[in-house]
């Protein structure tokens, strides 16, 4: 097995578990769970106690996410959020706070990180302010647990009466820029999950949104079944804590998001209640009426799966305003407005759904996950990696990291022309989304199946980190024979060209996205004139625009590209052709 | 067999180093004038015969005997590829890999200055690469042509893309010249396979040497292949970094040795993106040799002094610019020399020092931006910012008293730029057995031993 670790420390010198739990237990003792207004209201002495409640009672629980970044203007809007909503019959159970990323690591890296839109909190003290506004319970997810903070903001959450933490997926996913720290991330993430272990009992939930960390890359969700089977041996069987799983920014189809909630609930052993299955994201542009069509549809669907299948988790209220701004509250209770008619309504629809066939899907994508879940840890028992040591299993996945985890240990058949090497068995959206233009493409164009590109080298690559556009025209390019030579994602200009040269290609195509592809076509093709490539095929795609001279907007920079010789038809359907044509025209000029 | 007689030679020494493989344990250490010059035996059998006064006849006849040699300035190589970050970055790290120096390195269409600037390197032996696999073929077939048909009849090593190996090699058959076929050093992006050329490499290397003064008869003698001695030394740092399975290895380390004319830096840790950087380039090894050939403690001292400037490295050595530059004239005629008065010693010290950071910060990598908008750090060559052991060996580091405070000098400085991916802070050490050839040897035989034996070696 050929896999690539990318070690950022040695896992071998973490400390051992029982110096983990031990630390972990000893920074418990410490912690007085604090009560919350919402606490106090209901009467609990948790969210989670809460939230078995309104499962026994079949409620519908709400979640709204809150992204403003002073203390004092968020208090202001929970009291308006929850003054205006309760007068007007309407409710709402609980908001999630987004930590600054700068809270995400300790006091003296503070400075090495540039503050962003989130809240940042000097003192404990003032971690308790917005738990006393309302009778709204406070979810805290991004920068605590998984963060280079892990310990200090779990442990001040919880004074602060706030039982529901993440996120887990950030460990795998979210870098600290210019700090490397792993192995101290790593031990803090280990034992703030023992600290919420140590509550267990009294209803401490660790949640971690699959859709924002590992998971979110992955191409299939049998293998994303497994890995939440991963996240959830170490955090519970190792380490003691309560886990659920949130998902749902990257489920565009309502009817997956049920069979998603249900296949995750079968595999939560200790009936741990969810935290909130997060809005469809992806639907959300800037077209408001259409916006409100993406929050009816998903919201719809949560609710009837809550209703069939309580799991604990709140529906997400999604402002349809939220891709374009920072909502305002007024934006916010709007979005409980639509909510509560679909929570009226969903009943409805309850005796005519097949339910027989979401659990059917919901036992194949966990027996599938099962595979996975077994094969890695398998593989790392192999590679000699200590499967019963939480920090050590956490490491060298994130080393490994999911492109390797899915090619290597994933559960679909081989297939040299798929991504990852594998037809997934049940692929996300996102990948339903470039399967369905890649056949379609590949449909469309005539003759293929003689393989036109056969013998002629093409060097393929993304100017930044999006790369779907790259993988439709990778596979269009392989199905018609060509050998590709694909540089992956943020190539630097003198790789394109020492690529070209080592292959000795004549076809160069490049996929950009993030608004650059002045500056890059420019840089491109002096590189190629120093180098003499001048008879390069040069082909960019995607977005081909960049904000020139100092302006704020970007603008659409295609015709600059196109009086530099590149081509910039941004037609998937013609590239094949294109590079046939001067291929010839090529081997005529040779003879 | 219980012991194993360890030998090098090379121009200036033979040493030996017998070893008690049961104790894994040193026995005893020497050195000889070297004897390449006249007849490589007669170093064979002072060296043996110092092995024999410690452990007797008997033992000695038993025990394993294995060679490394560096004589006659080791082996010399050029390199020709297509591009210096792909295929020429992986040719150089095969040819050092192998033991070798890189006397000249060519990349794109070979022209006939490039030619006769080949033949004037001195090289012994060609690598000529280029290509992925179903890549360029014109390229390297057009250069293939103008090398068949140098002058000079060096033997050439292909390991570029394999569709046109076969031709390659006739192509040099026909101007009757050697060509051995490796497999392909980049056969795909990504993707490095330097170990077949090396192997031919070191072949080549021992196939030469053993037509040198006796050589052939020390082989003959031994049973066993001569090995280049600085890949005796790179396998031996890789096993001292990783361990066996019985012993754990020290992790990340550096050696550095500073010769005469040139100074070898190895590195021994899993190549990986500093800060989040993208790593572009040809992929780097986890045990990685460079050597530079124009630093050195006397016939490249003069390079040194170019390099850094007069006024400057006379003032590190607190000597005035004149006496300096006088002192560097007199190691370049006798290169035989030792420093005799306290003024000599502090210019070897400067000397040495430079050296030192220079090398070291020449086989680093380093990160870069790139793209005036939406920029990104890329990182090209290998990331050692989080090496944290160096250590000293031969010569002037072995038996001098300042060495690790000289080492001290491949750290990054305070105010220095960080993007060059060197240690940030280091531990010292030095190899005080000068061991570290013998530990190569000995590790295809018994790995504990070596690791042993080297453990014992290094200190502060």
């Amino acid at each position: 097995m050929e896999l690539k670790i990318n070690r950022r420390f040695n896992e071998k010198d973490l400390p051992d578990m029982k110096t983990l739990i031990a630390e972990g237990q000893k920074i418990a003792k410490t912690v007085n769970i604090g009560e919350s207004l919402f606490m106090k209201t209901y009467n609990v002495k948790s969210e989670a106690e809460y939230k078995r409640k309104m499962m026994e009672a079949g409620q519908i629980m709400k979640h709204s996410h809150i992204g403003w970044n002073s203390v004092s203007t968020t208090a202001d809007g929970f009291r308006k959020i929850y003054d205006k909503l309760s007068a007007a019959g309407s409710y709402v159970d609980r908001f999630g706070v987004c930590l600054d990323g700068s809270m995400g690591v300790p006091q003296e890296y503070r400075d090495r990180i540039q503050v962003g839109t989130g809240q940042v909190y000097s003192t404990p003290d003032e971690w308790k302010i917005l738990s006393q506004q309302v009778p709204v319970q406070v979810h805290m997810g991004d920068h605590m647990i998984g963060s280079l903070n892990s310990v200090e903001n779990c442990v001040n959450a919880l004074n602060a009466g706030i039982t529901t933490i993440g996120n887990i997926s950030h460990y795998y996913s979210y870098e600290y820029p210019g700090l490397d720290l792993e192995s101290e991330r790593t031990i803090t993430t280990c034992e703030a999950i023992v600290v919420m272990g140590c509550f267990r009992e009294q209803g401490t939930i660790i949640h971690s949104n699959l859709d924002d960390g590992m998971g979110s890359q992955f191409h299939d969700l049998a293998n994303l079944a497994g890995w939440a089977r991963l996240e959830r041996y170490i955090v519970e069987e190792l380490l003691g804590g309560g886990m659920n799983f949130c998902f749902g920014n990257l489920f565009s189809d309502p009817i997956l998001r049920i069979i998603y909630s249900k296949a995750m609930w079968d595999i939560n052993t200790y009936k741990t209640p969810g935290s909130m299955i997060y809005g469809n994201t992806i639907d959300f542009g800037t077209n408001i009426p259409r916006n409100y069509g993406a929050l009816s549809s998903f919201t719809m669907a949560d609710i009837i799966g809550q209703l069939k299948y309580p799991t604990g988790h709140a529906v997400t209220a999604i402002p349809v305003t939220e891709a374009i701004r920072v909502p305002s509250a007024d934006e916010i209770i709007d979005s409980h407005h639509t909510v509560d008619i679909m929570i009226e309504k969903a009943r409805y629809y309850m005796n005519f759904i097949d339910f027989g066939r979401i659990e059917e899907e919901a036992r194949l994508l966990n027996a599938c996950g099962n595979v996975f879940f077994e094969r890695v840890l398998n593989g790392l028992d192999d590679l000699g990696v200590d499967i019963t040591h939480a920090g050590q299993i956490m490491g060298v996945l994130k080393g490994i990291g999911s492109e390797q985890l899915e090619r290597h240990f994933g559960i679909g058949k081989r297939d040299t022309l798929a991504m990852r090497g594998r037809t997934p068995v049940c692929p996300t959206n996102i990948i339903q989304t470039i399967s369905a233009t890649q056949d379609n493409l590949i449909g469309r164009i005539n003759g293929l199946d003689t393989k036109p590109l056969e013998g002629i080298n093409v060097v393929l690559g993304a100017t930044d980190i999006h790369v779907f556009g790259k993988e439709v025209i990778k596979k269009i390019l392989l199905v018609a024979g060509a050998n590709v030579y694909d540089l992956g994602d943020a190539t630097p200009v003198e790789e394109f060209a020492d690529t070209l040269i080592e292959t000795g290609s004549n076809f160069l195509v490049v996929s950009t996205y993030n608004g650059m592809a002045y500056s890059f076509a420019k840089a491109m093709k002096a590189k190629l004139y120093e180098l003499h490539l001048m008879d390069v095929k040069f082909f960019m795609g995607g977005r081909l625009n960049e904000a020139i001279d100092g302006a704020n907007l970007p603008e659409d920079v295609s015709e600059q590209l196109s009086e530099m010789g590149i081509n910039v038809d941004n037609d998937a359907e013609m590239i094949v052709k294109t590079i046939k044509t001067y291929w010839e025209s090529l081997q005529k000029q040779r003879v | 067999m219980q012991y194993a007689a360890l030998l090098d030679f090379g121009s200036t020494y033979t040493k030996v180093a017998c070893v008690d493989l049961a104790a894994r344990q040193v026995v005893m250490t020497d050195r000889f004038p070297s004897t390449v010059h006249i007849d490589a035996r007669i170093g064979l059998r002072q060296c043996l015969e110092a092995v024999e006064s410690v452990i007797g006849k008997k033992a000695a006849s038993k025990a394993l005997r294995v060679a490394s040699s560096s004589a006659a300035g080791g082996l010399r190589m050029a390199v020709v590829g297509l591009t210096r970050s792909l295929s020429i970055s992986a040719g150089r790290n095969a040819a050092f890999g192998a033991g070798a120096k890189i006397m000249a390195n060519f990349f794109g269409r070979l022209t006939a200055e490039d030619a006769s600037a080949l033949e004037k390197s001195n090289s012994e032996i060609v690598l000529l690469c280029g290509g992925y696999e179903k890549g360029n073929q014109d390229i390297v077939l057009h250069n293939a042509e103008v090398l068949s048909s140098c002058a000079a009849s060096i033997p050439v090593i292909y390991a570029g893309n394999s569709d046109v190996g076969p031709v390659v090699r006739e192509m040099f058959r026909q101007s009757g010249k050697e060509c051995f076929l490796a497999e392909n050093i980049i056969p795909a992006v990504g993707k490095m396979n330097t170990g077949p050329a090396e192997e031919i490499i070191r072949h080549v290397f021992m196939k030469r040497i053993v037509n040198m003064n006796g050589m052939g008869g020390v082989q003959d003698e031994l049973g066993e292949l001569l090995v280049p001695t600085p890949a005796a030394v790179l396998t031996a740092g890789e096993l001292l970094s990783t361990g066996t399975e019985r012993d754990e290895g020290v992790g990340p380390m550096m050696l550095v040795d500073v010769g005469g004319a040139t100074t070898d830096v190895y590195s021994f840790e899993a190549n990986r993106s500093y800060q989040y950087a993208r790593l572009t380039g040809a992929p780097e090894p986890y045990a990685k040799r460079t050597v530079e050939g124009d630093m050195g403690m006397r016939e490249s001292s003069i390079c040194i002094l170019q390099e850094v400037g007069a006024e400057i490295l006379a003032k590190e050595a607190q000597v005035s610019k004149e006496a300096l530059e006088a002192a560097v004239q007199k190691r370049l005629t006798d290169t035989s020399i030792l420093a005799d008065s306290d003024a000599e010693w502090r210019m070897d010290q400067a000397l040495c020092r430079e050296a030192i950071s220079i090398s070291v910060r020449r086989h680093a990598g380093r990160t870069e931006r790139i793209y005036s908008k939406g920029a990104r750090e890329i990182q090209r060559g290998k990331n050692l910012a989080e090496v944290e052991t160096i250590i000293g060996t031969g010569g002037i580091l072995v038996n001098g008293e300042n060495s690790r405070e000289l080492l001290q000098a491949a750290a990054l400085a305070d105010g220095e730029d960080e993007r060059i991916l060197i240690p940030r802070k280091l531990q010292t050490l030095v190899d005080h057995d000068y061991i570290f050839y013998a530990a190569g040897l000995l590790r295809a035989h018994d790995e504990d031993a070596a690791l042993a034996i080297m453990k014992a070696s290094i200190r502060v």
